[in-house]
């Protein structure tokens, strides 16, 4: 019966946790005298075994109706109370029961055994719970858990409960407490695993209700790598997003990271838990068949409910991811962390419908991304921003968005589309607190355009609207800049004045820059009398405090030599300070230029001797070199002349790092040519001399210079000599180190001779360690030859296109430009080719010669395409605009009159075929052979001569 | 006719069934016991002990598709159990061994085949050899194309990953990465992936500057280096940021990222970076590390220090 008891209550049970003891109707007793005892027990204990709660109740309580009251059945009413307790709890009448599992406890244990005990015990506690009498559910947890005997599953849900109690009664502090030291003691028991879940659940709860936000992080921090043996991990992770968001209020923004980034997201959560519920039911189908384990179903059930509840609140919570993110995101900016603050916000953008927090995240990801300087990324995000919320017009956000967006547009040096979303922001908000930056910007940007005339309308409308705004003085400043750039310079000293005026009370931000911007336009108006007054009193004023003090003493210079006070400017031009290198140098060499006018040579000499022995590294240290010898050569003194110059280069030829040195050296072969014929010659043997020196003395860098003047210098003389001295020093060079023009030298010289391999490779170190050298360009140019040389047509297009980026004015892009329309045609570009050939004819600086070639090249362009008048009409554009260039006319005839021939055009073909073999100047070039031979086959097209035909254009 | 669960007695030669003893035990027939003459790819063929009578006993054979089986118990190896409790604690050879022995049943259900070749080819990635990478991924990808058990699938493309890295190959790494991370939804791919990526881009960083070493002043490679600087550091710090529970994944790419930045100059970063190690990881393999790093940085800022400070 014990164990019939033990069974069936554990079944009743767990239909009663299910039900959550829910109360139902009273189930109606049979009639009194229906039935005598044995009947009525025998009814009784057959429903009950049955799981016949209902019935099994009925009877009981007719049997106690009936026959109760009659001692000789007291005993059996007595141990029937407990099965009445039990039937009625398991009919969800869980208060109606209360009186007899209180009475059947009474009852001595030989007659209401443990398992009883233990579940009456159990039930009551819950019955004391749901009547919200906590402290007595509390006791009576306690005590039920004080019972060593009872089952241990059921003692650890107890302690639990107990736990609980604390923290429905708002006991939270006493419930951490209690949850602390009894979760090491939960894990300890086997099968504990899931109490101790619940119990760290509660107690991370009762830590945050009770402000323990540092325990609770601790207790977070221990339990995150444990998180997938909790069960009501939706609720564990909640609350962590609960005491996350509380750490980012108060700043502490490391601890908020700590808490939110293991969160899981809300589908994950969700999938997580649907497959534990999938689990867990599983076990309880399979524990529902198996009567002997009734308390780890009720166990199961129990946990089955609280995560299905669990679930099914989790989904009512709307944004809970975005929520999550953008927390996380926020405390990662907190700490200035903006890539991981911009990522997290980028990535929760992707993936959730656009609303209030997503919007409020979208702007702070440009921000972000500003922050970081990761211009495309930001201007990606600001495209993004407008397609999503561009139609928003009321937003605050969308003008600040649309400013971030032309902000990185400008970064991005596109700054024609920056200045016109500035535009756009002045003209869709005008009431924005934005538009005067915006203006401004515009403003600005137009100064970047060069538009200064625009620049200074968009300054002046600034001033105008907003003459309040804090950048209304650095619009008028700049308004005036404008001009000065525009070089009005009358209207920029009128406005530079006005502007002074304008905020002489109030603070002038660029007093200075305006002082000196006045007497600038002063001096460029040659008003130079006017201009050193203002000099002098700018400098005066602001002495070295002003960032143009020293501009302002060059110039003032520059004026007093104008007006030929030439002791007052040297000193102004002694008064520059050294660290500003190029205003320096150029009063230093202006006092020299100033010394040579007034024929003070000795003067002269010293002044540069000065600045050679202060100032070696200078790249202007080859001019002085070479105003020294000048001076010696106007004393007739050549030899003292060229000894400067080989000391200075034995001194400092040696040093790599001073690239001025090859300018320099190219000044040494006119201090010899004043020698006379023979100074070529002389300077050959010493440069031959010197390098066996250099040689010696291990001095690598100024041997291999001074090999370079020698073939430099032979290359007028003897082309093939100086490419081979050339290409020797490819062996000496160290790109890392050496002049760029030293290594493209080499390496033109080297592909000259036929050394593609070395060519290549110093071509290639060029571009390596000097991106920035104008060689670079040259090294561009010959990778592209040796490219084309090797048949990578495709390769040799890629450098000569690069070359073109680079060098768009260079002397050589004609030429480069010719070969790489060849190119083309060749790779089956033909449209590109065609383009290119236009492209020579468009260059100024293409020769004649180019020009021609290009037409020659277009007229087979076009007849390789099947476009014979086209090829025809070029052709003929050849020998008639650059009729000097016979090497080109003689085949631009013949290919013309070979086109036409193919249009069929017989006599027009025989008409130039003729013209060709008749001219005397042509009639050494195969073609004019070619030519009679044709005519003679075409002479039933002769006819007598005609005008010529117009040229097209 | 019902699947046969067949229980094989494997002890002798690798790789064959022949001559030996075989119960196969079927809920609608008794015990059939015999010797496998053969197996191939059709299924075993037995040959069958009959008695007649008590003087006359004959054999028949039978042939067992494969498609009537539904699974084997395969016995245990030699040194087997040493090699799945504790892979390390065996040799090399041991593993190729069992590796070949077993080969021959990777697909075959129930067949631990997958896991001793994952743990064989886990071990080739440890070696510094050209040689035993490609060993590793030919085993990785049999593995991968071949094992019946679909749960060894990511691993087995991680490792593959790995080896393709390891042994240079950082295009193809990449390129299989790419298509991994775009198909998978299993957390541990996607990452390991992402941190391949990341390793990519790093290495691509490293041999750019490599290759430009004045890079700072090339207006062509500077926003190429930056593409890739950003690359590298994003993916790195994807586990962290977006799988922070996977804490080896996120400690690994926290690491990453604090090498990156430590490259990249960027003191600050990479020391928030390593120290975020310490506070949130601190129970992973990367924190010895992380400590490191930090080290190395504090000494850097230090000679710095005293460098400004030198006397003039």
């Amino acid at each position: 019966m014990s164990r019939l008891i033990t069974n069936k209550v554990a079944v009743h049970l767990t239909h009663a946790l299910l039900t959550c003891l829910t109360a139902s109707a009273e189930v109606p007793l049979p009639e009194p005298g229906a039935h005598t005892v044995s009947e009525l027990q025998t009814l009784a204990t057959t429903a009950f075994r049955a799981n016949q709660l209902e019935q099994a109740e009925a009877f009981f309580l007719a049997f106690e109706r009936d026959f109760g009251a009659e001692p000789q059945v007291k005993d059996a009413v007595d141990r029937q109370k407990a099965l009445i307790a039990l039937c009625m709890i398991g009919n969800g009448r869980a208060a109606q029961a209360k009186p007899y599992a209180e009475a059947a406890l009474l009852l001595p244990p030989g007659i209401v055994g443990v398992d009883v005990r233990q579940e009456l015990s159990f039930w009551l506690a819950i019955v004391r719970m749901q009547e919200g009498d906590y402290r007595a559910a509390q006791e009576a947890f306690g005590k039920f858990f004080a019972v060593p005997e009872f089952q241990p599953a059921k003692r650890m849900e107890a302690l639990v409960l107990f736990g609980t109690c604390y923290v429905t009664l708002g006991y939270h502090r006493t419930a951490a407490e209690f949850f602390f030291h009894q979760i090491p003691n939960l894990r300890r028991i086997p099968g504990g695993q899931e109490y101790a879940g619940r119990a760290v659940v509660l107690r991370l709860m009762a830590l945050l209700n009770s402000g323990q936000h540092d325990a609770a992080l601790i207790l977070l921090r221990e339990e995150y790598p444990r998180m997938a043996e909790i069960s009501q991990v939706i609720a564990f992770q909640t609350l962590a997003l609960q005491l996350g968001s509380k750490f980012l209020e108060e700043k502490r923004y490391h601890d908020a990271i700590a808490c939110l980034q293991r969160i899981w997201t809300q589908s994950r959560l969700l999938k997580h838990q649907e497959e534990r519920l999938v689990a867990l039911k599983k076990r309880q189908a399979n524990l529902a068949q198996d009567p002997l384990r009734a308390s780890a179903l009720f166990q199961l059930n129990g946990m089955i409910q609280r995560v299905e509840r669990e679930v099914e609140n989790f989904r009512q919570i709307e944004e809970f991811d975005a929520a999550l993110r953008f927390r996380l995101a926020l405390s990662f900016q907190g700490l200035a962390r903006y890539r991981e603050a911009a990522l997290i916000m980028e990535d929760m953008l992707r993936h959730l419908e656009p609303s209030p927090v997503v919007q409020s995240a979208s702007l702070a990801v440009i921000q972000s991304w500003m922050q970081l300087e990761r211009w495309p990324k930001a201007l990606e995000a600001a495209e993004n921003y407008l397609v999503a919320f561009g139609d928003q017009k009321s937003s605050p956000d969308l003008a600040q968005a649309m400013f971030l967006q032309a902000d990185a547009l400008q970064k991005l040096e596109r700054t024609a589309e920056s200045n016109s979303v500035f535009a756009n922001i002045a003209s869709l908000f005008p009431k924005h607190p934005l538009r005067p930056k915006a203006i401004f910007m515009q403003g600005f940007t137009n100064l970047l355009l060069e538009t200064n005339d625009s620049a200074a309308t968009n300054f002046e409308q600034l001033v105008r609207e907003y003459p309040e705004d804090a950048v209304a003085q650095d619009a008028s400043y700049w308004k005036a800049m404008a001009l000065s750039f525009k070089q009005d310079y009358p209207a920029c000293r009128q406005l530079m004045e006005s502007y002074l005026k304008a905020y002489a009370k109030t603070g002038i931000r660029y007093e200075s820059e305006a002082h000196f911007r006045m007497a600038y336009c002063t001096f460029c108006s040659a008003d130079y009398e006017t201009a050193i007054r203002e000099f002098s009193q700018f400098l005066k004023e602001y002495g070295d405090h002003a960032p143009d003090a020293d501009e302002a003493r060059l110039l003032l210079g520059d004026a007093y030599l104008a007006l030929g006070q030439a002791e007052k400017g040297l000193a102004a031009y002694r008064s520059i300070h050294p660290a500003s290198t190029r205003f320096f140098e150029d009063g230093w060499f202006k006092t020299g230029n100033a010394l040579k006018l007034l024929e003070d040579i000795p003067a002269m000499r010293a002044h540069f001797e000065e600045f050679l022995q202060k100032y070696p590294s200078s790249q202007r240290m080859p001019e002085a070199v070479y105003w020294i010898g000048y001076t010696l050569a106007k004393e007739g003194r050549l030899e003292d002349a060229k000894r400067v110059y080989w000391d200075t280069l034995d001194t400092h030829g040696d040093n790599p790092a001073l690239f001025s040195v090859e300018d320099l050296l190219t000044g040494v072969p006119k201090v010899y040519r004043k020698e006379g014929s023979d100074g070529s010659q002389r300077l050959r043997q010493d440069l031959q001399r010197r390098q066996g020196e250099a040689k010696a003395a291990k001095k690598n860098t100024l041997q291999v210079r001074l090999l370079w003047l020698e073939a430099i210098q032979l290359r007028s003389e003897n082309a093939t000599l100086s490419d081979g001295l050339l290409a020797s020093m490819a062996s000496q060079l160290n790109p890392e180190v050496h002049n760029p023009l030293l290594l493209a030298d080499a390496a033109d010289a080297a592909r000259r001779k036929g050394h593609p391999v070395i060519a290549e490779k110093l071509y290639k170190e060029l571009k390596r360690w000097n991106p920035r050298s104008l060689e670079g360009s040259r090294a561009d140019a010959g990778l592209g030859y040796l490219a084309a040389a090797a048949g990578k047509h495709s390769e040799a297009i890629r450098y000569f296109t690069e070359y073109e980026r680079k060098a768009a004015t260079s002397l050589d892009l004609p030429e480069i430009l010719l070969v790489k329309a060849d190119l083309q045609e060749r790779e089956k570009q033909a449209r590109l080719a065609e383009a290119t050939y236009e492209q020579v004819l468009s260059l100024p600086n293409a020769s004649g010669h180019q020009k021609a070639r290009a037409l020659l090249g277009l007229g087979d362009h076009f007849a390789r395409n099947q476009e014979g008048e086209k090829a025809a009409a070029y052709y003929e554009r050849v020998y008639v605009a650059y009729g000097r260039f016979l090497d080109l006319v003689a085949p631009a005839y013949l290919r013309r009159a070979q086109t036409l021939e193919s249009l069929d055009r017989k006599p027009a073909a025989w008409q130039v075929y003729q013209e060709l073999a008749t001219r005397p100047d042509l009639s050494e070039f195969a073609e004019a052979n070619q030519a009679r031979h044709r005519a003679e086959a075409l002479s039933e097209f002769a006819h007598p001569p005609q005008a010529a035909t117009p040229v097209a254009p | 006719m019902t699947k046969l669960t067949a229980l094989l007695f494997l002890c002798g030669l690798p790789g064959w069934l022949r001559g030996e003893t075989v119960y196969f035990l079927d809920s609608a027939r008794p015990p059939l016991q015999g010797e496998v003459t053969s197996f191939g790819d059709s299924g075993i063929t037995l040959r069958v002990a009959i008695t007649l009578s008590e003087s006359l006993q004959g054999a028949s054979t039978e042939t067992i598709s494969w498609s009537a089986i539904a699974h084997i118990d395969f016995p245990i190896l030699d040194q087997e159990p040493e090699a799945l409790a504790d892979p390390g604690k065996v040799s090399l050879e041991t593993l190729r061994e069992l590796w070949m022995e077993k080969l021959p049943h990777l697909s075959r259900s129930k067949s631990n085949a997958g896991e001793i070749g994952l743990l064989y080819a886990e071990r080739l990635l440890a070696e510094p050899s050209e040689v035993a990478l490609r060993r590793a991924m030919d085993v990785f990808l049999t593995v991968e194309r071949s094992d019946w058990n679909k749960a060894h699938l990511p691993r087995a493309k991680r490792g593959r990953l790995r080896a393709l890295i390891a042994s240079g190959q950082v295009e193809e790494a990449t390129r299989e990465a790419q298509v991994m991370a775009s198909q998978s939804e299993e957390p541990e791919i996607l990452l390991e992936a992402k941190y391949v990526l990341a390793t990519a881009a790093f290495t691509r960083l490293r041999d750019l500057q490599k290759e430009h070493p004045r890079w700072m002043e090339d207006d062509d490679v500077l926003p190429k280096r930056a593409a890739l600087l950003h690359d590298a550091l994003d993916l790195f710090l994807h586990a962290y940021l977006f799988f922070g529970s996977e804490e080896n994944a996120s400690a690994q790419g926290l690491l990453g990222a604090a090498q990156v930045h430590q490259f990249a100059g960027d003191v600050s970063n990479a020391r928030a970076c390593a120290q975020d190690i310490l506070r949130l990881y601190p129970q992973t393999a990367a924190r010895p590390e992380a400590e490191r790093l930090l080290n190395s940085l504090s000494s850097t800022e230090s000679v710095s220090t005293n460098q400004t400070n030198a006397p003039r």
